[in-house]
């Protein structure tokens, strides 16, 4: 086990690389793995394979893996599975510590292709080397700026680890939280797992002390029990989240055409991960806003949550998605209704939602998130008023009223107080969770991506959170992380 | 177990409704109270010990599917319908049938399911439901991997859709989630200590009058 994670720490923490099957054709899958790799930033020495180049992109080429001179701790092939051999056999004279497999036309196409993906794995085993795919698009590491991959993301450094059998999915995810300026530690495509298996990755995921949070795309593992395993050695450890892939039969159908992996029965697959610890989810949006909520976001006590809205029906949508999901919405105690009635207007719901029926301002907003935030009947907060401000902003810019030369100075006091309003919401909202360890989200679909002018935006994302798109959205990650919450607190009461 | 063993021995793929009730219940499920009996006159005697209303029901390696062969009788009343009942099912069974099984009439209105079964991948997993025919219907049903803790056995339960029928509604009192778990557990033991036991299956099992778990029928497949 020592041995095996030391390997996989070498191969995701490398100093070498060697892409056998680098192309100097645009087109190639062996261009855009080499040309990643450079464009990343990776520190450590380049080898490009290849018969007939002298160099590609300005790196020096080679005609074959065993005349680089030196060790290399990771191998990318991505030649066509008729020039396998070659690459196969140098791996396993050259020992790198790894090899990333590109090559697809495998085991996810037929019985000849399983036959001969098992062949070479045996022999890389044989030689002690780690192995991802075939049939991926590659692997990450922000911290090491390794990018042996195909597609065009570059993360910021972070604590959130994906291991994904599929690239697209693991890429949307990355993708999304890229844009959304959201780190990441690693990514692992590992396709059709005929070398390392998942199991393992997840062990050296677990003891990875860049990953924070690990993220699980699966269709089908190899070996269940021993995954099972691996997945409660993690979740003890660290949130892990897992969406799985088909879960009916057009699900399983698609899964078997697609990496070759037995789909095993749904329902007890589900059962074991949840049994085990993970956060189950069942769509990429939650499955997202969950691994962001568990890298940015404390984790609550329990599962009290309180809601203040700006208007009705978010909070009655919020509610309802607590209600759905077992999380408990407890009345406001005496003293806080106290407090927040001198506060509010009359018109105010007088109960959790605190639902300011669009009364009390901004100052209303701020202090009655203070308020149920501080007070000990909740775990945690949901909050939903931010990013109105960007529809003020607009009126402000565009009024035909306000652009008045007379109007000037009312038109300036709304650009600058509504640029304001939500800086200050935000602020408070990170301050508060910080300062209380108790988990604040704060949900808009007004400002739910960074955009020009949105400044609440800006604030939450410093410190690695967002704003959640809708009320039921955020209800849901808050339940992930009242989930996790409770496997941790398992057994504390009996 | 000895009747698992003896029924390997005589290369049987399960055990009788009352072999199998033997082995779940020496895993903590409770059993309805019952004899196995090999002629009306008997049949008679333990229905008296037992008191009315009794169930009278077929028994042989070879009557699997007892509703559909016809050979179950309910809520027998006096030793004429106990009587009676006896001679209709020898006549159904005819040469298969090794004897009778005479239980407990056990009332309760709300039916549960409880199962093992051996998933390719995660080996013997305990399944818990909503039972009788309302199981294949609403598949309402949530499945652990063995080995099970109790905490386990007590969060599966809460995972079915229509958990509340485990609370206490329309004067039927709550159940007692306990002795569930424990049968659970229990089950789930069972397919950790017999390999050779393939699935279980529980159905119904009824939950009392006073809210206790009660296996009604019960299957052990072997292999």
């Amino acid at each position: 086990m020592g041995d095996k994670m030391a390997g996989l720490r070498r191969m995701f923490y490398p100093e070498s690389v060697a892409v056998i099957g680098a192309s100097a054709n645009p087109q190639k899958w062996g261009f855009g793995i080499l040309h990643n790799l450079i464009q990343g930033g990776f520190a450590g020495r380049i080898y490009p394979i290849n018969l007939n180049r002298e160099e590609i992109l300005g790196v020096r080429c080679y005609k074959s893996l065993t005349e680089v001179p030196g060790p290399v701790d990771l191998v990318v092939v991505v030649v066509p599975p008729e020039n396998l051999e070659q690459a196969i056999a140098d791996c396993v004279k050259k020992k790198p510590a790894g090899v990333v497999m590109i090559t697809a036309g495998m085991g996810e196409v037929d019985e000849a292709g399983k036959r001969k993906e098992s062949e070479i794995a045996s022999r890389l085993r044989a030689a002690g080397i780690e192995g991802l795919g075939p049939n991926c698009q590659g692997m990450m590491c922000v911290q090491s700026r390794l990018y042996a991959q195909y597609v065009w993301l570059y993360g910021k450094p972070g604590r959130i680890s994906l291991l994904a059998q599929s690239g697209n999915v693991g890429s949307s995810i990355l993708g999304r939280g890229i844009w959304h300026g959201i780190g990441f530690s690693k990514f692992i495509n590992y396709g059709n797992e005929a070398f390392t298996p998942v199991h393992e990755l997840l062990d050296f995921l677990t003891e990875d002390p860049d990953t924070g949070v690990i993220a699980i795309y699966i269709e089908g593992p190899r070996d269940g029990r021993a995954f099972l395993k691996s997945l409660s050695w993690a979740a003890a450890r660290k949130p892990v989240v897992i969406l799985k892939g088909g879960v009916n039969e057009a699900g399983t159908r698609a899964v078997s055409s697609h990496t070759g992996a037995m789909a095993g029965s749904n329902q007890v697959f589900l059962a074991a991960a949840r049994q085990a610890g993970a956060v189950v989810v069942s769509d990429l949006d939650d499955f997202y806003y969950a691994v962001v909520s568990f890298a940015g976001q404390p984790l609550p006590k329990g599962n009290k949550i309180g809601i203040v809205t700006w208007g009705g029906g978010w909070g009655v949508l919020a509610a309802d998605e607590c209600g759905r999901l077992g999380l408990e919405l407890p009345p406001l105690p005496e003293q806080l209704a106290r407090e927040l009635g001198e506060m509010l207007s009359y018109r105010w719901s007088r109960n959790n939602p605190v639902d300011l029926a669009t009364s009390g301002g901004n100052r209303g907003l701020i202090k009655s998130l203070e308020f149920v935030a501080r007070n000990p009947a909740f775990d945690g907060v949901i909050h939903i008023g931010i990013g109105m401000h960007l529809g003020a902003l607009k009126m402000a810019e565009e009024s035909f009223y306000m652009k008045q030369p007379e109007q000037e100075g009312l038109r300036k006091l709304w650009l600058e107080g509504s640029k304001k309003a939500d800086e200050i919401i935000a602020r408070k909202a990170l301050e508060i969770s910080v300062e209380l360890n108790k988990p604040v989200l704060v949900a808009s679909d007004m400002a739910a991506s960074p955009g020009p002018g949105n400044i609440g935006w800006e604030v939450l994302n410093e410190s690695g959170r967002l704003i959640y798109p809708t009320p039921n959205v955020a209800a849901r990650a808050m339940s992930c992380l009242v989930r996790y919450r409770a496997f941790l607190d398992r057994g504390k009461t009996d | 177990m000895e009747v698992i063993a003896k029924a390997l021995r005589g290369k049987r793929k399960s055990l009788t409704e009352f072999e199998s009730k033997q082995v779940i219940a020496s895993y903590g499920v409770p059993v309805t109270r019952e004899y196995l009996v090999r002629n009306a006159k008997e049949a008679v005697a333990r229905a008296e010990e037992m008191g009315y209303p009794v169930v009278l029901k077929g028994s042989g390696p070879e009557l699997l599917h007892k509703t559909e062969l016809d050979i179950v009788r309910l809520n027998l009343k006096s030793a004429k319908e106990v009587r009676q009942a006896f001679k209709e099912i020898k006549v159904r069974a005819g040469k298969k049938l090794k004897g009778c099984l005479i239980q407990e009439m056990v009332k309760g209105q709300r039916e549960l399911v409880m199962g093992l079964v051996r998933d390719p991948q995660f080996g013997p997993c305990v399944m818990f439901g909503l039972g009788g025919i309302y199981t294949e219907v609403l598949r309402d049903v949530s499945f652990r991997v063995a080995p099970l803790t109790e905490q386990d056995a007590l969060e599966m339960m809460d995972e079915i859709r229509g958990r509340k029928i485990l609370d206490a509604f329309r004067g039927m009192p709550e159940a007692d989630r306990k002795m569930l778990a424990q049968a659970l557990v229990g089950l789930g033991r069972l397919g950790v200590e017999n390999e050779r036991v393939k699935e279980v299956d529980i159905n119904p099992l009824l939950l009392t009058k006073e809210g206790k778990p009660v296996a009604v029928d019960a299957l052990v497949i072997l292999e």
